[in-house]
Protein backbone atom coordinates (compact mmCIF):
# COMPACT_ATOMS: atom_id res chain seq x y z
CA UNK A 1 0.00 0.00 0.00
CA UNK A 2 1.36 3.30 -1.34
CA UNK A 3 1.19 6.71 -0.33
CA UNK A 4 -1.43 7.07 -3.51
CA UNK A 5 -3.69 4.45 -1.52
CA UNK A 6 -3.84 5.77 1.38
CA UNK A 7 -4.76 9.41 0.12
CA UNK A 8 -7.54 7.50 -2.09
CA UNK A 9 -8.63 5.76 0.93
CA UNK A 10 -8.69 8.67 2.97
CA UNK A 11 -10.61 10.67 0.07
CA UNK A 12 -13.02 8.54 -0.24
CA UNK A 13 -14.06 8.08 2.80
CA UNK A 14 -14.38 11.82 3.01
CA UNK A 15 -16.53 11.67 0.15
CA UNK A 16 -18.93 8.99 2.10
CA UNK A 17 -19.02 11.24 4.90
CA UNK A 18 -19.69 14.15 3.19
CA UNK A 19 -22.51 12.04 1.10
CA UNK A 20 -24.04 11.12 4.04
CA UNK A 21 -24.36 14.16 5.26
CA UNK A 22 -26.09 14.99 2.39
CA UNK A 23 -28.76 12.66 2.43
CA UNK A 24 -28.98 13.26 6.45
CA UNK A 25 -28.83 16.52 7.23
CA UNK A 26 -31.93 19.02 7.75
CA UNK A 27 -30.25 22.19 7.15
CA UNK A 28 -30.21 22.72 3.28
CA UNK A 29 -27.40 24.57 3.06
CA UNK A 30 -25.12 22.13 5.11
CA UNK A 31 -26.39 19.37 2.47
CA UNK A 32 -25.32 21.72 0.14
CA UNK A 33 -21.50 22.20 1.68
CA UNK A 34 -21.72 18.51 1.84
CA UNK A 35 -21.58 17.83 -1.43
CA UNK A 36 -19.22 20.37 -2.16
CA UNK A 37 -16.66 18.44 -0.29
CA UNK A 38 -18.12 15.18 -1.76
CA UNK A 39 -17.42 16.64 -4.70
CA UNK A 40 -13.76 18.53 -4.11
CA UNK A 41 -13.14 14.94 -2.57
CA UNK A 42 -14.03 13.25 -5.71
CA UNK A 43 -11.83 15.66 -7.78
CA UNK A 44 -8.77 14.52 -5.76
CA UNK A 45 -9.84 10.93 -6.66
CA UNK A 46 -10.12 11.37 -10.36
CA UNK A 47 -6.71 12.88 -10.23
CA UNK A 48 -5.46 9.79 -8.44
CA UNK A 49 -7.01 7.94 -11.23
CA UNK A 50 -4.71 9.86 -13.54
CA UNK A 51 -7.41 12.09 -15.24
CA UNK A 52 -6.37 15.33 -14.32
CA UNK A 53 -8.77 17.40 -16.91
CA UNK A 54 -11.62 15.86 -15.37
CA UNK A 55 -10.40 16.49 -11.91
CA UNK A 56 -10.49 20.36 -13.07
CA UNK A 57 -13.56 19.50 -14.69
CA UNK A 58 -15.35 18.34 -11.77
CA UNK A 59 -14.44 21.47 -9.67
CA UNK A 60 -15.49 24.39 -12.40
CA UNK A 61 -18.42 22.74 -13.42
CA UNK A 62 -19.90 20.64 -10.26
CA UNK A 63 -18.59 22.71 -7.15
CA UNK A 64 -17.98 25.78 -8.75
CA UNK A 65 -21.24 26.64 -11.41
CA UNK A 66 -23.80 23.76 -9.97
CA UNK A 67 -23.73 24.13 -6.51
CA UNK A 68 -23.74 27.89 -7.26
CA UNK A 69 -26.89 27.32 -8.54
CA UNK A 70 -28.38 25.25 -5.99
CA UNK A 71 -26.80 28.20 -3.08
CA UNK A 72 -28.52 30.39 -5.55
CA UNK A 73 -32.21 28.87 -5.56
CA UNK A 74 -32.18 27.62 -1.41
CA UNK A 75 -31.22 31.01 -0.62
CA UNK A 76 -33.44 33.19 -2.80
CA UNK A 77 -36.72 31.07 -1.18
CA UNK A 78 -35.48 30.99 2.01
CA UNK A 79 -35.99 27.15 2.77
CA UNK A 80 -32.51 26.68 4.63
CA UNK A 81 -34.11 25.01 7.46
CA UNK A 82 -36.15 21.86 6.48
CA UNK A 83 -39.29 19.87 8.37
CA UNK A 84 -37.78 16.73 9.86
CA UNK A 85 -38.69 13.64 7.63
CA UNK A 86 -40.90 10.57 9.70
CA UNK A 87 -39.19 8.09 9.79
CA UNK A 88 -41.98 5.48 8.30
CA UNK A 89 -42.46 3.33 5.57
CA UNK A 90 -40.72 5.46 3.09
CA UNK A 91 -37.83 5.56 4.98
CA UNK A 92 -37.62 1.86 4.96
CA UNK A 93 -38.62 1.64 1.37
CA UNK A 94 -35.61 3.67 0.72
CA UNK A 95 -33.19 1.86 2.96
CA UNK A 96 -34.39 -1.65 1.32
CA UNK A 97 -33.63 -0.23 -2.03
CA UNK A 98 -30.44 1.56 -1.23
CA UNK A 99 -29.14 -1.90 0.31
CA UNK A 100 -30.01 -4.01 -2.31
CA UNK A 101 -28.21 -1.76 -4.84
CA UNK A 102 -25.44 -2.24 -2.35
CA UNK A 103 -25.70 -5.73 -2.58
CA UNK A 104 -25.91 -5.85 -6.53
CA UNK A 105 -23.09 -3.33 -6.62
CA UNK A 106 -20.59 -5.16 -5.03
CA UNK A 107 -20.91 -8.55 -6.45
CA UNK A 108 -20.74 -6.68 -10.04
CA UNK A 109 -18.11 -4.67 -8.40
CA UNK A 110 -15.60 -7.65 -7.38
CA UNK A 111 -16.44 -9.13 -10.60
CA UNK A 112 -15.38 -6.16 -12.80
CA UNK A 113 -12.53 -5.31 -10.83
CA UNK A 114 -11.47 -9.29 -10.99
CA UNK A 115 -11.66 -8.82 -14.66
CA UNK A 116 -9.36 -5.52 -15.32
CA UNK A 117 -6.72 -6.47 -12.88
CA UNK A 118 -4.92 -7.23 -16.02
CA UNK A 119 -4.41 -3.59 -17.53
CA UNK A 120 -1.59 -1.71 -15.23
CA UNK A 121 -0.72 0.24 -18.07
CA UNK A 122 -0.03 3.60 -16.76
CA UNK A 123 -2.08 5.43 -19.10
CA UNK A 124 -2.86 9.42 -18.58
CA UNK A 125 -5.85 11.46 -19.71
CA UNK A 126 -4.30 14.34 -21.48
CA UNK A 127 -6.51 17.41 -23.00
CA UNK A 128 -5.04 17.02 -26.33
CA UNK A 129 -6.92 13.46 -26.53
CA UNK A 130 -9.77 14.76 -24.98
CA UNK A 131 -10.03 17.42 -27.45
CA UNK A 132 -8.80 15.06 -30.21
CA UNK A 133 -11.84 12.76 -29.60
CA UNK A 134 -14.71 15.57 -28.75
CA UNK A 135 -13.25 17.92 -31.87
CA UNK A 136 -11.73 16.28 -34.66
CA UNK A 137 -12.92 12.18 -34.94
CA UNK A 138 -15.19 10.10 -33.05
CA UNK A 139 -17.48 11.97 -30.80
CA UNK A 140 -18.07 15.21 -32.67
CA UNK A 141 -22.19 14.86 -33.34
CA UNK A 142 -22.55 13.85 -29.89
CA UNK A 143 -20.70 16.83 -28.78
CA UNK A 144 -22.70 18.92 -31.36
CA UNK A 145 -26.03 17.17 -29.88
CA UNK A 146 -24.99 18.73 -26.36
CA UNK A 147 -24.78 22.05 -27.44
CA UNK A 148 -28.37 21.20 -28.39
CA UNK A 149 -29.26 20.24 -25.08
CA UNK A 150 -28.12 23.26 -23.04
CA UNK A 151 -29.95 25.30 -25.31
CA UNK A 152 -33.29 23.69 -24.98
CA UNK A 153 -32.47 23.71 -21.27
CA UNK A 154 -31.83 27.17 -21.25
CA UNK A 155 -35.19 27.99 -23.49
CA UNK A 156 -36.64 25.60 -21.23
CA UNK A 157 -35.28 27.31 -17.81
CA UNK A 158 -36.47 31.07 -19.17
CA UNK A 159 -40.00 29.45 -19.67
CA UNK A 160 -40.71 28.01 -16.62
CA UNK A 161 -39.05 30.64 -14.68
CA UNK A 162 -41.48 33.60 -16.22
CA UNK A 163 -42.78 35.54 -13.29
CA UNK A 164 -46.42 35.27 -15.38
CA UNK A 165 -46.34 31.57 -15.73
CA UNK A 166 -49.01 31.21 -12.69
CA UNK A 167 -50.94 28.38 -12.15
CA UNK A 168 -54.23 29.77 -10.88
CA UNK A 169 -56.10 27.57 -8.93
CA UNK A 170 -60.61 27.59 -9.07
CA UNK A 171 -60.48 29.68 -6.30
CA UNK A 172 -58.54 32.19 -7.45
CA UNK A 173 -59.89 32.57 -10.90
CA UNK A 174 -63.49 32.78 -9.00
CA UNK A 175 -62.27 35.46 -6.84
CA UNK A 176 -60.68 37.41 -9.29
CA UNK A 177 -63.80 37.10 -11.75
CA UNK A 178 -66.40 37.54 -9.10
CA UNK A 179 -69.36 40.04 -9.33
CA UNK A 180 -68.00 43.20 -7.14
CA UNK A 181 -71.25 44.73 -5.74
CA UNK A 182 -69.68 47.79 -5.20
CA UNK A 183 -70.17 50.98 -8.11
CA UNK A 184 -67.15 51.45 -9.96
CA UNK A 185 -67.27 54.95 -9.84
CA UNK A 186 -67.67 56.75 -6.76
CA UNK A 187 -68.98 60.23 -5.77
CA UNK A 188 -65.62 61.75 -4.50
CA UNK A 189 -62.68 60.24 -6.78
CA UNK A 190 -60.05 59.28 -4.61
CA UNK A 191 -56.53 61.05 -4.95
CA UNK A 192 -54.16 60.04 -8.10
CA UNK A 193 -52.45 57.36 -6.46
CA UNK A 194 -48.84 57.11 -7.41
CA UNK A 195 -48.36 53.42 -7.90
CA UNK A 196 -49.80 52.45 -11.39
CA UNK A 197 -48.69 49.00 -11.20
CA UNK A 198 -49.39 46.32 -8.44
CA UNK A 199 -47.10 44.51 -6.55
CA UNK A 200 -46.94 41.40 -9.34
CA UNK A 201 -46.97 43.35 -12.19
CA UNK A 202 -50.47 42.84 -13.29
CA UNK A 203 -52.97 44.93 -14.64
CA UNK A 204 -56.32 43.16 -13.08
CA UNK A 205 -58.90 44.53 -11.26
CA UNK A 206 -56.90 47.48 -10.54
CA UNK A 207 -59.88 49.87 -10.90
CA UNK A 208 -61.84 47.51 -8.25
CA UNK A 209 -58.99 47.96 -5.80
CA UNK A 210 -58.48 51.69 -6.33
CA UNK A 211 -62.29 52.00 -6.01
CA UNK A 212 -62.56 49.92 -2.89
CA UNK A 213 -59.58 52.18 -1.53
CA UNK A 214 -61.58 55.14 -1.73
CA UNK A 215 -65.06 54.08 -0.85
CA UNK A 216 -62.63 52.94 2.70
CA UNK A 217 -61.28 55.85 2.99
CA UNK A 218 -64.90 58.00 2.43
CA UNK A 219 -66.77 56.05 4.63
CA UNK A 220 -63.85 56.61 7.49
CA UNK A 221 -63.80 59.99 6.98
CA UNK A 222 -67.63 59.87 7.13
CA UNK A 223 -67.70 58.09 10.95
CA UNK A 224 -65.02 60.52 12.09
CA UNK A 225 -67.42 63.33 11.42
CA UNK A 226 -70.23 61.94 13.30
CA UNK B 1 -5.17 -3.73 -0.38
CA UNK B 2 -4.64 -1.09 -3.40
CA UNK B 3 -7.30 1.28 -4.11
CA UNK B 4 -7.94 0.75 -7.29
CA UNK B 5 -9.31 -2.71 -7.65
CA UNK B 6 -12.95 -3.19 -6.06
CA UNK B 7 -12.65 -0.24 -3.52
CA UNK B 8 -13.31 2.37 -6.42
CA UNK B 9 -16.47 0.20 -7.30
CA UNK B 10 -17.56 0.11 -4.09
CA UNK B 11 -17.35 3.88 -2.88
CA UNK B 12 -19.53 4.31 -6.46
CA UNK B 13 -21.54 2.05 -5.34
CA UNK B 14 -21.99 3.58 -1.69
CA UNK B 15 -22.41 6.64 -3.20
CA UNK B 16 -25.29 5.23 -5.48
CA UNK B 17 -26.90 4.35 -2.93
CA UNK B 18 -26.80 7.42 -0.91
CA UNK B 19 -28.17 9.18 -3.78
CA UNK B 20 -31.22 6.55 -4.05
CA UNK B 21 -31.43 6.64 -0.33
CA UNK B 22 -31.56 10.41 -0.58
CA UNK B 23 -34.46 10.28 -3.47
CA UNK B 24 -36.67 8.36 -1.92
CA UNK B 25 -36.74 9.64 1.52
CA UNK B 26 -36.36 13.20 1.32
CA UNK B 27 -39.37 15.29 0.74
CA UNK B 28 -37.38 18.35 0.41
CA UNK B 29 -37.24 19.07 -3.70
CA UNK B 30 -33.62 20.73 -3.35
CA UNK B 31 -32.20 17.87 -1.67
CA UNK B 32 -33.78 15.63 -3.83
CA UNK B 33 -32.24 17.09 -6.71
CA UNK B 34 -28.74 17.16 -4.66
CA UNK B 35 -29.44 12.86 -4.15
CA UNK B 36 -29.71 12.94 -8.01
CA UNK B 37 -26.01 14.95 -8.70
CA UNK B 38 -24.72 12.10 -5.81
CA UNK B 39 -26.11 9.27 -8.29
CA UNK B 40 -24.37 10.71 -11.20
CA UNK B 41 -21.22 11.16 -9.80
CA UNK B 42 -20.98 7.45 -8.61
CA UNK B 43 -21.48 6.89 -12.66
CA UNK B 44 -19.03 8.98 -13.58
CA UNK B 45 -16.50 7.75 -10.73
CA UNK B 46 -17.68 4.35 -11.95
CA UNK B 47 -16.75 5.07 -15.55
CA UNK B 48 -13.09 6.65 -14.94
CA UNK B 49 -12.15 3.87 -12.58
CA UNK B 50 -13.01 1.17 -15.50
CA UNK B 51 -11.22 2.94 -17.98
CA UNK B 52 -8.31 3.74 -15.46
CA UNK B 53 -4.77 2.05 -17.57
CA UNK B 54 -6.83 0.95 -20.86
CA UNK B 55 -6.37 2.61 -24.06
CA UNK B 56 -9.88 4.47 -23.61
CA UNK B 57 -9.05 6.91 -20.91
CA UNK B 58 -10.08 9.35 -23.44
CA UNK B 59 -13.20 8.23 -24.43
CA UNK B 60 -14.27 8.13 -20.56
CA UNK B 61 -13.31 11.26 -20.03
CA UNK B 62 -15.41 12.38 -23.02
CA UNK B 63 -18.54 10.27 -22.03
CA UNK B 64 -18.26 11.68 -18.16
CA UNK B 65 -18.00 15.46 -19.54
CA UNK B 66 -21.21 14.27 -21.31
CA UNK B 67 -22.76 13.37 -17.83
CA UNK B 68 -21.96 16.57 -16.39
CA UNK B 69 -22.98 18.33 -19.09
CA UNK B 70 -26.68 16.66 -18.79
CA UNK B 71 -26.24 17.26 -14.66
CA UNK B 72 -25.87 20.69 -15.62
CA UNK B 73 -29.17 20.92 -17.75
CA UNK B 74 -30.71 18.62 -15.20
CA UNK B 75 -30.06 20.75 -12.37
CA UNK B 76 -31.03 23.92 -13.98
CA UNK B 77 -34.06 23.03 -15.38
CA UNK B 78 -34.92 20.94 -11.90
CA UNK B 79 -34.55 24.19 -9.78
CA UNK B 80 -36.59 25.91 -12.30
CA UNK B 81 -39.36 23.73 -11.35
CA UNK B 82 -38.44 23.84 -8.00
CA UNK B 83 -39.00 27.82 -8.19
CA UNK B 84 -41.83 27.79 -9.91
CA UNK B 85 -43.40 25.16 -6.88
CA UNK B 86 -42.42 27.29 -4.93
CA UNK B 87 -44.52 29.81 -6.56
CA UNK B 88 -47.78 27.95 -6.28
CA UNK B 89 -47.13 26.37 -3.31
CA UNK B 90 -45.16 28.41 -1.26
CA UNK B 91 -42.99 25.54 -0.07
CA UNK B 92 -40.91 23.27 -1.87
CA UNK B 93 -42.19 19.88 0.34
CA UNK B 94 -42.71 17.50 -2.84
CA UNK B 95 -45.82 16.60 -0.86
CA UNK B 96 -47.92 19.43 -1.24
CA UNK B 97 -47.73 18.78 -4.98
CA UNK B 98 -50.24 16.48 -5.13
CA UNK B 99 -52.47 17.62 -7.36
CA UNK B 100 -52.84 15.24 -10.36
CA UNK B 101 -52.90 12.92 -7.79
CA UNK B 102 -56.39 11.17 -8.91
Amino acid sequence: MNFADILAYTLGAATLAAALGVVLRRDAVVAAMNLVLSFFCLSGIYLILGFPFLAAIQILVYAGAIMVLFLFVIMLLGVSTLARTPVGARSGLGAAIALAVVVEGAVLSVKLASGAAANTAATTETVAGVSELLFKQGLVLPFEITGVVLLAAMVAVVVIGRRDLRVRSVADFAREHAFDPRPLVTSMPPPAAPDGLDAHGLHTNGIIKNNARAAGEHHNSEEIAK
Amino acid sequence: MTFFGAPVYFLAVALFALGIFGFLTRRNAIVVLMSVELMLNAANLTFLAAARGTAHVHEASAYAIFIILVAAAEAAVGLALVLALFRIKQSTDLDVASDLKG
